[in-house]
């Protein structure tokens, strides 16, 4: 419940900035609607407004001086298969275990503030962009286990592929179960912000935010972030890519990709007389005598390896790796080998943020 | 460049000073104008003779030639050969026209780069081209790329500096009582110049090469509770620990090799043992501290480098890939060296 004067504020600021012109005044009208009957239903949304930031479109605080809180109660939470495209909009499957209401308000929600406000264009702009790079370097990519074009894109309706993108980027697991979560899903990320707050009942993001209300989706690094997500950012670690390699006579298979328990040692196994490490962390900037104490750690089940030699190896690999992938870069002609340019640089660069060990 | 009638004419010129230049003849190449064996089945043999060498002091531009100053004390005839050797084949041929316009690239580079490159000590174009005398300062940097030191001096090799490089190559022969470059080679007679990395070779030379080893960029950083500052460059005893000293509670690490790709497990173990004389700094971590400022700066080069057309440009690009992949060759460290030192007893 709020306050009947912080209720006044809130709509004095939205009802009485100067000099708004009428789009303007409709959207503000619009955005309090969309809120107002979000709350109907058991949401919260408080001292909070979209419009267009550094990041494209996120969510604002109205009063930068007092708390923002959103929250999406469980059973306001859509789960990723119940939701379908028709017509080119994204609407529930199945509405009858929400509010009344909730489909309509859920359609015209993704129709003006999600999928058809944004997210769509920009998300079938990156896609493009990934499919006209060159076919030696969609196999580079592949290689080093960053993502695989052809799979990624089937290509056998394209609007399906870019709704299952759009779901992809903005899913969360609860449960078990992967949901969207309406409202919250409009918030930008950033790696230096925490995560959402996962309550019994409901997740939520609260606090007193001075520009944009921006949240960690997740554990990533840079160059993974952009080919996952779309956008450039750069992230506190990095993990390695997929590689092979020989460490004194002994195989080594790295499987690179994202630890999501990324201050444990990673895993490993032995197989056909390799031996596997699985998304070992490689650098953290907030953690750096992390990385080589971990990768030590996942080591001492094995026998013949020096952990801090073969830790050099995979960064050392990883770097040529890396400068090789973009040299190619240099030689496409399009606007996301821009972009990925940009990741893999962000990735050198997160990849020496590595001192010593605890 | 004349013809193939007067480069022989040339050479049998340079033999009666006492020079050898066998099988040899000069064309263009991968690298531009360089030599090549005449018989790819037979040895080259260039030699120069000490005699022969020009101290740079020695050099001057006159009427827009490169000549000796005062040629009295080189065999009669060497003078005139010296000035028709550097029209035709070096300074004349490609020389003069390659360093003009590799500075002016670097000179027209946006304004950021240039601060960024002068910030870690890689380039400082009012010093190096600052245009108040062109014609000399190109001289000063076509005379940079094609010295050698020779017995306290810095003299050119004519003829053996038609040469190019290459990091795989085998350095001069200066054993004996002159200098030498000879042996079989399938395509072009390449040689190794000297020490460097390819940042450095980049802007001391004009050209692209995957050098073997990498040497810092200049830096202050904080370590610990001591300000260390990093001298960069490339020492010509690479395998050597650096130098390290106390200054005013700074610590001064001059030109730490950070990385080789023959032998990777060189680079910390001699920061290792350099870092011995001091108390207080733990090397593995200094070591990791510098690489992490290098890759830093040269992201942040190849970031302001985005869009940015032009030879010189794309050159510096390719500089700062072959610096970030040259960096990459450090892996571990050689503890039976480390050990070795440790048990030595100091020297009373």
């Amino acid at each position: 419940m709020i306050s009947w004067r912080r209720k006044q504020r809130h709509l004095q600021s939205l009802d009485y900035r100067p000099k708004l012109s009428m789009d303007e005044k409709i959207r503000i009208a619009r955005w309090k609607a969309l809120v107002e009957d979000f709350r109907r239903f058991g949401g919260i949304a408080e001292n909070v407004i979209q419009r267009k930031g550094e990041l494209g479109l996120g969510l604002f605080p109205i009063d930068p001086s007092q708390q923002i809180e959103l929250r999406v109660p469980d059973h306001l939470l859509v789960k990723t298969d119940n939701l379908k495209l028709l017509d080119g909009a994204v609407v529930l499957k199945n509405d009858r275990s929400y509010p009344k209401g909730f489909g309509e308000w859920y359609a015209d929600f993704q129709a003006h503030y999600s999928w058809g406000a944004e997210a769509r264009n920009s998300i079938k702009r990156f896609e493009d962009g990934l499919k006209s790079l060159s076919d030696p370097l969609q196999k580079t990519l592949q290689n080093l286990g960053l993502i695989n074009i052809q799979q990624r894109f089937c290509g056998i309706n394209e609007e399906q592929n870019l709704f299952q993108r759009f779901i992809a980027t903005r899913q969360i697991n609860r449960n078990g179960q992967l949901f969207l979560m309406p409202m919250i899903e409009l918030v930008n990320h950033s790696p230096m912000q925490s995560s959402w707050i996962m309550d019994e009942g409901s997740i939520a993001i609260q606090g007193q935010y001075d520009e944009e209300i921006l949240v960690r989706y997740s554990v990533d690094d840079p160059l993974r972030r952009c080919l996952q997500y779309g956008f450039n950012c750069k992230e506190l670690m990095g993990f390695s890519l997929r590689t092979q390699l020989i460490h004194y006579d002994q195989k080594i298979i790295v499987d690179g990709g994202i630890n999501f328990e990324p201050m444990k040692p990673c895993r490993s196994s032995v197989q056909n007389e390799s031996i596997i490490f699985y998304k070992p962390l490689l650098s953290s900037f907030k953690s750096p005598r992390i990385p080589r104490t971990l990768f030590r750690k996942a080591c001492r089940i094995h026998n013949g390896i020096n952990p801090d030699e073969l830790f050099d190896q995979i960064h050392s690999r990883n770097r040529l790796l890396l400068v090789g992938l973009t040299r190619k870069l240099q030689g496409e002609n399009n606007i996301i080998a821009k972009q990925l340019t940009s990741a893999c640089l962000d990735q050198i660069s997160i990849l020496s943020e590595h001192l010593g060990s605890k | 460049m004349g013809s193939a009638s007067d480069w022989h004419a040339f050479l049998d010129e340079f033999r009666t000073f006492g020079g050898k230049a066998e099988n040899v003849m000069q064309r263009k190449g991968a690298f531009g104008m360089g030599l090549f064996p005449i018989d790819p089945a037979k040895p080259v043999d260039l030699f120069i003779p000490d005699e022969l060498l020009v101290s740079i002091e020695h050099i001057e531009l006159r009427g827009g030639e490169v000549v000796i100053k005062d040629d009295n004390s080189f065999p009669a005839g060497y003078g005139d050969w010296f000035r028709r050797y550097q029209a035709n084949y070096s300074w004349g041929a490609e020389g003069r026209e390659n360093t003009l316009a590799f500075e002016e690239g670097l000179k027209g580079l946006p304004d950021s780069i240039g601060m960024m490159m002068k910030r870690v000590g890689l380039y400082n174009s009012d010093n190096r081209f600052p245009g108040t005398d062109p014609d000399q300062e190109l001289l000063n940097r076509f005379i940079q790329t094609r010295c050698i030191n020779r017995k306290d001096r810095r003299v050119i090799m004519p003829m053996i500096d038609l040469l190019n490089h290459a990091p795989s190559a085998k350095p001069y022969d200066m054993s004996g009582d002159g200098i030498a470059v000879a042996g079989l080679h399938d395509g072009e007679v390449l040689v190794k110049y000297s020490v460097s990395d390819p940042i450095r070779r980049l802007l001391g030379y004009g050209f692209n090469a995957p050098e073997t080893l990498g040497f810092s960029l200049s830096f202050r950083l904080q370590h610990r509770d001591r300000l260390v500052v990093v001298q960069g460059g490339g020492g010509r005893q690479p395998l050597q620990p650096c130098g390290i000293e106390l200054k005013d509670d700074r610590v001064v690490l001059k030109q730490p090799l950070l990385a080789s790709s023959t032998s990777p497990k060189m680079p910390r173990t001699l920061l290792i043992k350099a870092c011995r004389s001091l108390e207080g700094i733990d090397a593995h971590e200094l070591f990791e501290q510098i690489h992490q400022r290098n890759a830093q700066a040269l992201v942040q080069m190849l970031r302001e480098l985005q869009g940015v057309e032009g030879d010189v440009a794309q050159r510096l690009r390719n500089g700062c890939f072959d610096q970030l992949a040259a960096l990459s060759h450090h892996i571990g460290q050689r503890d039976d060296l480390l050990a070795e030192e440790a048990a030595t007893p100091a020297v009373a």
